[in-house]
């Protein structure tokens, strides 16, 4: 599904990535761990292209196609979806009309029910994008769209980051249930060791320092509870 | 005249049409019955009294319904004069109505008195075919008012607001929202004057420019001398999309008192990158999440909903047109 090729990234004329090699197949999962600031929501953008992350070298190759030349929208309408480790707010766009422009043919009902699912309050939707929503309440809009996008390819930054645990397991019971049911693949950026409680990863990756330092299965998470990143510089 | 009347359309939202037929007054329709209406009118001037008859607030919506067909006098200028009275809370919007015409030049005069307790809400209004020359002059009893100064529309115009206070605790918001794209001209003057105290007023203009369009904008703030309590802020964001647009934004602030608290200024909107690539890496187009984005812009500021239901397709068209790339 996924390829990445010897990428190097920089911003602002600083190197942030190094030599990264990735390989996702369909309904894989793979889970990237690593010390804050070693590069994991940038490789997260710049797979979805966001300007000024430039690749200097290598390629971001889906299913065969090198993508590195796409905009944003582009990416997206190829079936990767981003959920972004901090959303944004848009004050004055309505959350529900937002919706509408993800899927125009999306019906109330099915927003509704995806909310049901997600245990948010659709009073709140007529809201202004994010504007006065809890950080937990935000990544679950972020799940929202994922819902109503129906991506291929998922890269959750830190989804799991500052949600209650109840949240948690709905939202990887939907990616159990749903999401790898449809063959979709999954990258989770995470800090979290208990991880592997909620989902099977195929691949375990460690990226220190813009280099991507261990790539195996999830046996590593343990020694990294144990020894810390130390033995993945 | 009479007989392309019956073409003429009511509004029938409105509890009260005022049809004007190339300048001229027509009809006034009234449809409340805790309003009363009082017209007078010579060759030169309309005046037009409300009067609310209860002792309680009541709340009317107010169309200036102007209709222009083939044969208009250039030189026939609309002069209206409103006095509104205690205890309305009064939405007045302006719709014209052009038969057989392709363009309209069209002067507008109009004097708007309001007294003690009462609310007023202007949205103005233009259409694409007429260039324009607006006066507006606002007089405030105790009262307050909202304008929202739309300009959005295809062709040239020249608009000023004078807003003056008769008395003390007056609120009065203006809210502009110029979209200018091609060689669009717009010029606009406001005028805030305030002898009194424990006033309020607040002034935000936010522009998107493209192209090669021109805008003048000037704004004066005037605060008397010894006058106590008053606040007065003056605000413009300017959105500039390509390097052809002229663009003259002058704020005159001639305060006098030191009890006053003011703020100022001009700025230069930026676009927020990371809300452009949120949208954007949604699947949502780049035409479309830049649309959103000013979208979002200008509806932050609007809290009214009436308002913002009658203009929003407009500003959303108007929009769209300006961020698509000539060819
Ligand atoms: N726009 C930018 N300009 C300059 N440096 C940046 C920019 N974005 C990221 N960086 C730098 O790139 C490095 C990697 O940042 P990144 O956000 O990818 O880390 P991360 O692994 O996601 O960390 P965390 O676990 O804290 O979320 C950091 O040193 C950061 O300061
Ligand atoms: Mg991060």
């Amino acid at each position: 599904m996924l390829k990445i090729r010897k990428l190097y990234v920089n911003i602002k004329n600083k190197i942030i990535l190094k030599n990264i090699n990735l390989n996702i197949k369909k309904r894989e999962i793979h889970i990237l761990m690593g010390p804050n600031g070693s590069g994991k929501s940038t490789l997260s953008y710049v797979i979805t292209r966001k300007p000024n992350y430039n690749i200097v070298k290598g390629d971001i190759i889906l299913n065969n196609k090198i993508i590195n030349k796409l905009s944003p929208d582009k990416i997206s309408k190829l079936g990767i979806f981003l959920s972004f480790q901090n959303p944004i707010e848009i004050e004055g766009i309505n959350m529900l009309k937002y919706l509408k422009y993800l899927n125009n043919n999306i019906t109330y009902k099915k927003i509704k029910e995806y909310c049901n699912l997600l245990n948010i309050d659709i009073n709140k939707l007529s809201r202004f994008f994010n504007s006065g929503f809890s950080g937990g309440e935000k990544k679950k809009n972020e799940i929202l769209q994922l819902l109503i996008l129906k991506p291929k390819l998922i890269i959750l930054d830190e989804i799991d980051s500052g949600l209650d645990i109840d949240t948690i397991n709905i939202i990887f019971r939907i990616l159990n249930n749903y999401f790898l049911k449809k063959k979709c693949s999954i990258i989770i950026i995470t800090h979290n060791t208990n991880i592997v409680k909620y989902i099977n990863p195929n691949k375990v990756h460690i990226i220190n320092k813009g280099k991507i330092t261990f790539t195996g299965n999830k046996e590593v998470i343990n020694k990294i509870v144990k020894y810390g990143y130390n033995n993945y510089k | 005249m009479y007989l392309i009347h019956n073409k003429i359309k009511y509004y029938k939202n409105f509890n009260i049409n005022i049809i004007f037929i190339n300048n001229y007054l027509k009809e006034i329709y009234c449809i409340n019955k805790e309003i009363k209406i009082e017209c007078i009118k010579n060759e030169s001037i309309i005046y037009i009294k409300i009067i609310n008859i209860k002792k309680e607030n009541v709340s009317i919506n107010l169309l200036l319904n102007y209709n222009y067909f083939n044969f208009v006098n250039i030189f026939k200028i609309n002069k209206l004069k409103i006095i509104i009275g205690k205890y309305i809370n009064i939405l007045l919007i302006e719709k014209y109505n052009l038969y057989g015409l392709n363009l309209l030049f069209n002067y507008n005069i109009i004097k708007i008195l309001i007294k003690d307790k009462s609310n007023l809400k202007y949205l103005k209004n233009k259409n694409n075919k007429i260039f324009s020359l607006n006066k507006i002059y606002i007089y405030q009893i105790r009262s307050k008012v909202d304008i929202y100064d739309l300009d959005i529309y295809d062709l040239n115009s020249i608009n000023y607001i004078t807003i003056k206070n008769l008395s003390d605790n007056c609120i009065n918001n203006i809210y502009g929202i110029y979209i200018l794209n091609n060689n669009q001209f717009l010029k606009n003057k406001f005028y805030y004057i305030n002898k009194y105290n424990n006033c309020k007023n607040y002034q935000k203009f936010i522009g998107i420019f493209n192209d090669y369009s021109k805008i003048k904008l000037k704004g004066v703030i005037f605060i008397k001398k010894r006058t106590r309590n008053n606040i007065s802020y003056q605000h413009f964001i300017n959105y500039i999309l390509s390097n052809n647009v002229y663009i003259n934004v002058k704020p005159y602030l001639n305060i006098y008192s030191n009890n006053v608290k003011c703020s100022h200024g001009v700025n230069m909107g930026k676009i927020d990158n990371n809300i452009i690539y949120y949208l954007l890496s949604r699947g949502i187009s780049k035409l479309k999440s830049k649309t959103l984005y000013f979208l979002s812009i200008l509806y932050n500021d609007i809290k009214d909903k009436n308002i913002l239901y009658l203009i929003k397709n407009k500003i959303k068209n108007k929009i769209k047109e300006c961020l698509v790339k000539k060819k």
